[in-house]
């Protein structure tokens, strides 16, 4: 039955015998006539003999069930499933998120509406000439597949470092950077060592560990003092040694603290007063209020004390004046006579996490006793797994005939084990086993969920589920998925994941002429990178759906920014304003980008254009035609910008591609190659920000294309590949691409929120299971 | 060997309480091991992004008498320590599709055609990695260096969907190992010639380097148990982990703390750069220095990244390098300002290459002869042309003889396209490295090498 379908929808077939068969009529019946007609017309003289792409649309019958190169499903699927057929996909241009990319088919021009719905009636057919029983396909299924091994990347050896020691010295500081694939720096395959690494790595981890031997051996508490009359005020005057706020307002300094542990702040301050309330005082630290506090009338001052855990590095404080009064009954105000931050060792965190070790006294239990203390529950957290037998005394038994045979002092011998326990190949890399069924150990899955969320190792918590082995249910790991999330050390996933993605690494690398635009300094480029990680990290960690990266209006900025924008009110420090009157929606409205995708002395609308494609809407243009040069240089010419780049456009070839790039692109051009706002073209042409895409959509400036790509299914597609890719620290294949869709379906179905996006690619088969 | 001996002082060198202040020691001087009676080669590889001017780069005339070109003038005191080549070409760079400058990058030096982007990486070797592994290159305190400018990627993906490794790098140690380049001068300094810490007694310093060759002994005894339980896909990662720990024990090995008594005077410490063109300057002093004192005879630099995108304000061109590299759009008029802008970007990397020159022409070997003249470098592009990104008629230049194994002197234009591999090859021969080929290569021109 099958073969005289076949036969009847094939009129010119040669096995068609003499006579023997009816020839269908062309247009009635025979599906595949107008597709050849068409195909033959506009297709083969590219895709024929040979074809490009190694596709050859002469053979109808041929393309049914053969996979498309380069994407994940068949050219036309035998079920007649539209949305599985990658050729119909890449006629409608949204080849995008099945791992397609390129242009859209045919170059120069979308198919007439006549040919096109001529396709769609083959393609339904399942590729048959002639409509008939359509096979069930079997449901697309992903395959786990094992990850190559792979060291930890700069970042995540900083993070490592961190979360190991409570020490925040820095190994990727001498460290070369770290390739990147597919955008990013998790991908194994990527991740090579070189002799260069290992030399430098040796040395860094060398300095760590010294400088964890000190912190922990010196002794005595950990104090930093700030001088009020150093730090930033907001209102006020000096008053003796400290500082006056004689109105409502703040008195902001930064410190840095060298060990993660619980800390007393200690503020001391004194108040003149009014009555009946008392003088109110405010303590922020890197941000939030952590006390508020009566401070009573009359000096010398009182020491305040507030209880808080810090991580090593810079913060922050902040005292606040908050309930000022100036009137016949007196004047208040409050007086900051000094700021400590103390911190006893004993409170440290690494001290805790270590206190057997760290408490062991070596001339009274002995090196080896003590050794043994420190490193094995060091080595334990440093490797993400219970120790194997043998492999602490062996690391024991090398110290013990070092510190013998040189005649080492204890803390010597300590910086050496730490030392070596910090070049592990067990710390450096993530070596995967994976259990006989195929699924990973549940040590081995939280050394991944620690990595995907956090660039760094697992905690205390992540560890016990994993002794527990209740990791790997779906429940436990959603729960701690959800728990890591919410932890401040997920800020990694805003730095890494969204530095990557949406370029906040790269953010302040623009370099418009400083002739052209003095005003842009390395202050300037930090806002903007500031600006845009703030932005992201309320999209990815805050409350609001991913999409509102590209549409929010009410981005936090400072005071350089405030007058950069053209922002008219008063701000005095990062604060949420309404831009929308400015123009300034979303990420893409960001200065700092803008440059990054500028040429230094004019704007590239075409660099832009791409950069959305390709990042937002993973649906790259593909590679110029071969013999076309890219560079085109718009600084030359004549007629407004947009004349001047009509030349892609030109060219049917070009214009596949263009004709989507270039209205992107120029929907921004109201911003110039600085990023500032502009009503004229660098010729000096007014700028024209509205657009129309080859499928008919239309918009206008930053709102309208905000608007637009956050409507677009592909974004959502392209933020689950991204999220998958990253977290996973694979290329998409044919393999795992159903895991994509499986993480893209819980990340839709939830309200486009990042965490359920997280979650989504945390519970795939290809996150939690190795394969055979 | 006498010689050697009896030269060696006119060298720079520091002796007793000098070597307090942490300096290397190095043995092929200080023990005059080479034997030869003569200083040692080196071989240098100088890389340029976005190609040459070539009308203002390539002589017009042949021979060893030859009106220099606008490009080349800054090179004007060295003709005769100078081979300009013309009619060069890196055919395996080629390809119908974009990507031009990640291809030429990553064939630079390994002349060995790339799989499609997205494909697994697979390249290499590098001939300077090639020279590293020479016995002449041995003895030293590393067998090379390869250095560059660019600290972080840049802003811009990398070309045409290869990956960023194609890029980032000229070196690579096998087909699928890129050498990252060393790109702090205050850590290259440190590593060349901060062996020791001043603050360390000598008893400190001996019981550190105990402690970091017991570290070494530790971490290569654990990898080894971990590679004998992975496939031979992992194995490979980790191994490139084992390589660097080895080259580090046989340095530290070879390199005790109260190693020597006279060692080479490295001069003040390097400090950050300001700009590209001080970090440019400082890289170039630091190479000058490593092969002064012999801390290598294996010296690559990529002076910029590749298909780089740099403003040249600094330089009188605010427009970015690649962007005018592509002069050939719009009018007469306009191609020809975009070709000048183009050119003073050419004329400042030639200057600095200059520099670099001088400085090698200007400061002696133990034995009187100056630096260049036991040295040869190759200074060439990803590109010929900048904007049709050739891979033919690339700007190639050799200066320095190499104790006479380049026919310096002359312009030498080939009838027909020579390979860069072949180039590759003689060098490579000449300084000690039997390769037999590499990449495309032919065989050695009789034209180039003596």
């Amino acid at each position: 039955m099958l073969l005289w379908t076949a036969l009847l929808g094939c009129p010119s077939s040669p096995e068609c015998p003499e006579g023997g068969c009816t020839p269908v009529p062309s247009g009635e019946g025979d599906l595949c006539a107008p597709v050849r007609t068409t195909f033959d017309q506009q297709c083969v003289l590219c895709h024929g003999e040979d074809g490009a792409g190694d596709l050859d649309l002469r053979d109808l019958e041929a393309l049914v069930e053969r996979p498309a190169v380069g994407a994940f499903l068949p050219l036309v699927a035998s079920d007649g499933d539209l949305d599985a057929s990658y050729l119909w996909l890449k006629l409608r241009g949204t080849q995008g998120g099945v791992g397609g990319g390129g242009a859209t088919m045919p170059p120069g021009g979308r198919l007439g509406d006549d040919a096109l719905a001529a396709v769609q009636a083959w393609v339904e057919a399942g590729g048959q000439c002639v409509p008939g029983d359509l096979p069930v396909r079997p449901p697309v299924v992903g395959e786990p597949t094992p990850l190559p091994i792979r060291r930890l990347n700069r970042f995540e050896l900083d993070n490592a470092v961190r979360d190991l020691l409570g020490s925040d010295v820095r190994p990727s500081a001498s460290l070369p950077a770290d390739d990147t694939l597919e955008g990013f720096d998790t991908l194994g395959e990527a991740l090579t060592l070189s002799d260069v690494h290992v030399e430098q790595l040796e040395l860094a981890m060398e300095a760590v560990a010294t400088g964890f031997v000190a912190q922990t051996w010196s002794g005595g508490p950990i104090e930093v003092a700030l001088d009020p009359q150093q730090m930033v005020p907001s209102t006020g005057g000096a008053q003796g040694d400290g500082w006056m706020l004689w109105a409502n307002g703040t008195l902001v300094g930064d410190f840095e603290v060298p060990l993660a542990g619980d800390y007393r702040v200690e503020v001391r301050a004194w108040g003149t007063q009014v009555p009946p309330d008392p003088v109110q005082m405010a303590v922020m630290v890197d941000g939030p209020i952590v006390a508020t506090i009566d401070v009573p009338n009359g000096a010398p001052w009182l020491s305040y004390i507030v209880d808080l855990t810090l991580e090593p590095g810079e913060h922050e404080v902040s005292v606040a004046f908050l309930n000022d009064s100036n009137g016949p009954d007196g004047d208040r105000n409050l007086v900051v006579d000094g700021v400590r931050v103390l911190l006893d060792r004993a409170d440290s965190a690494v001290y805790r996490r270590y206190e057997d070790g760290l408490a062991c006294d070596p001339a009274a239990s002995g090196r080896t006793v003590c050794l043994e203390a420190l490193f094995g529950p060091l080595m334990t957290h440093a490797f993400r797994r219970p120790l194997e037998d043998g492999e602490l005394g062996r690391l024991v038994a090398g110290l013990d005939t070092l510190a013998t045979t040189w005649d080492l002092p204890y803390t010597e011998t300590v910086t050496a084990g730490v030392h070596a326990v910090l070049l592990s190949p067990h710390f450096l890399f993530r070596p995967e086993a994976g259990l006989p069924d195929g699924s990973l150990t549940d040590h081995e899955l939280a050394t991944r969920l620690a990595g995907f969320l956090w660039s760094s190792i697992p905690d205390t918590e992540l560890r016990q589920h994993a002794e527990a082995g209740d990791l790997s249910e779906p429940s436990v790991l959603e729960a701690q998925t959800r728990r890591m999330l919410a932890d401040p050390k997920a800020a990694a996933l805003v730095d890494s994941f969204g530095g990557q993605w949406l370029w906040l690494r790269r953010i302040g690398q623009g370099a418009p002429d400083p002739g052209l635009y003095p005003e842009v300094d390395d202050a300037l480029r930090d806002a903007f990178t500031e600006q845009g990680r703030r932005l992201v990290h309320d999209a990815l960690l805050g409350d609001r759906p991913l999409s509102s990266i590209l549409t929010r209006t009410d981005p936090a900025i400072d005071p350089s920014l405030a007058s950069f924008y053209g922002f008219p009110g008063t701000i005095t420090t990062w604060q949420e304003v309404d831009l929308a009157l400015e123009g300034r929606v979303g990420l893409l409205s960001n200065g700092g980008l803008l440059a990054a995708l500028s040429n230094p002395t004019s704007s590239n609308p075409v660099r832009r254009g791409k950069w959305m494609m390709t990042q937002l809407l993973c649906d790259a243009p593909g590679d110029p035609a071969p013999g076309v040069v890219a560079g085109f240089d718009p600084e030359v010419g004549e007629g407004s910008l947009r004349e001047r780049f009509a030349v892609h456009r030109a060219e049917p070839v070009c214009a596949s591609c263009h004709d989507l790039m270039d209205p992107l692109g120029f929907s921004l051009e109201g911003f110039g190659p600085a990023g500032e706002a502009r009503s004229t073209d660098d010729l000096g042409f007014p700028v024209d920000t509205s657009g129309t895409l080859p499928d008919g959509r239309s918009f206008d400036g930053p709102s309208g294309l905000a608007d637009l790509l956050a409507d677009d299914p592909l974004f959502t597609l392209c933020a689950a590949e991204k999220a998958f890719i990253y977290g996973l620290g694979a290329r998409v294949d044919a393999r795992n691409h159903p895991y994509v869709l499986e993480a893209h379906a819980r990340f839709v179905e939830g309200g486009v929120f990042f965490d359920d996006l997280v979650v989504g690619v945390v519970l795939t088969d290809a996150f939690r299971r190795r394969g055979p | 060997m006498a010689r050697w001996e009896k030269t060696v002082g006119r060298r720079a060198f520091l002796g007793g309480a000098a070597a307090m202040i942490g300096l290397p020691f190095l043995p092929s001087i200080a023990s005059a091991d080479t034997g030869l009676g003569a200083p040692p080669r080196r071989l240098v590889f100088w890389y340029v992004p976005n190609g040459m001017r070539m009308d203002r780069f390539v002589p017009t005339q042949t021979g060893p008498s030859y009106v220099l070109p606008p490009l080349l003038q800054p090179l004007s005191a060295h003709t005769d320590q100078m081979l300009v080549l013309s009619n060069i070409a890196n055919s395996p760079a080629a390809a119908a599709v974009a990507g031009d400058h990640a291809r030429g990058t990553a064939c630079f030096l390994t002349c060995t055609a790339l799989p499609d982007p997205g494909l697994p990486v697979q390249v290499g070797p590098s001939a300077d990695h090639l020279a590293s592994q020479a016995p002449t290159a041995a003895g030293t305190l590393y067998p090379s260096l390869h250095l560059g400018v660019q600290t972080q990627p840049p802003a811009g993906t990398c070309d045409s969907g290869y990956a960023c490794a194609y890029q980032n790098t000229i070196t690579w140690a096998d087909a699928t190992t890129p050498v990252p380049l060393r790109t702090d001068p205050e850590a290259l300094f440190q590593a060349l010639f901060g062996g020791s810490n001043p603050l360390l007694s000598q008893a400190e310093l001996q019981r550190r380097h105990a402690r970091r060759q017991s570290v070494l002994d530790l971490v290569s005894a654990e990898a080894h148990t971990l590679s004998g339980r992975l496939d031979s896909a992992d194995r490979a990662k980790l191994d490139q982990y084992l390589t660097g720990v080895r080259s580090l024990e046989v340095r530290l090995h070879d390199n005790p703390p109260n190693g020597g008594a006279t060692v080479c005077d490295p001069g003040p410490p390097a400090v950050t750069p300001v700009s590209y063109p001080h970090h440019v300057d400082l890289m170039s002093e630091l190479m000058v220095k490593a092969i002064e004192c012999d801390a290598t005879r294996v010296l690559s630099f990529m002076a910029d990244a590749s298909g780089s995108y740099r403003s040249f304000a600094f330089a009188g061109v605010p427009s970015s390098h690649h962007e005018v590299s592509h002069w050939g759009f719009g009018s007469e008029a306009e191609q020809t300002a975009n070709k000048d802008a183009w050119e003073a970007i050419c004329l400042w990397h030639v200057q600095r290459f200059a520099a670099f020159v001088d400085r090698l022409a200007t400061r002696l070997d133990a034995d009187g002869s100056t630096l260049l003249e036991n040295t040869t470098i190759l200074f060439s592009s990803e590109v010929g042309d900048g904007h049709s990104h050739s891979h033919t008629d690339l700007p190639v230049l050799l200066v320095g003889s190499g104790q006479q194994t380049v026919q310096v002197g002359k312009h030498e234009r080939f009838t027909s396209p020579e390979r860069v591999s072949n180039v590759l090859l003689g060098l490579l021969d000449r300084f000690g490295a039997n390769v037999g080929s590499h990449g495309d290569s032919t065989g050695i021109p009789s034209s180039v090498f003596v």
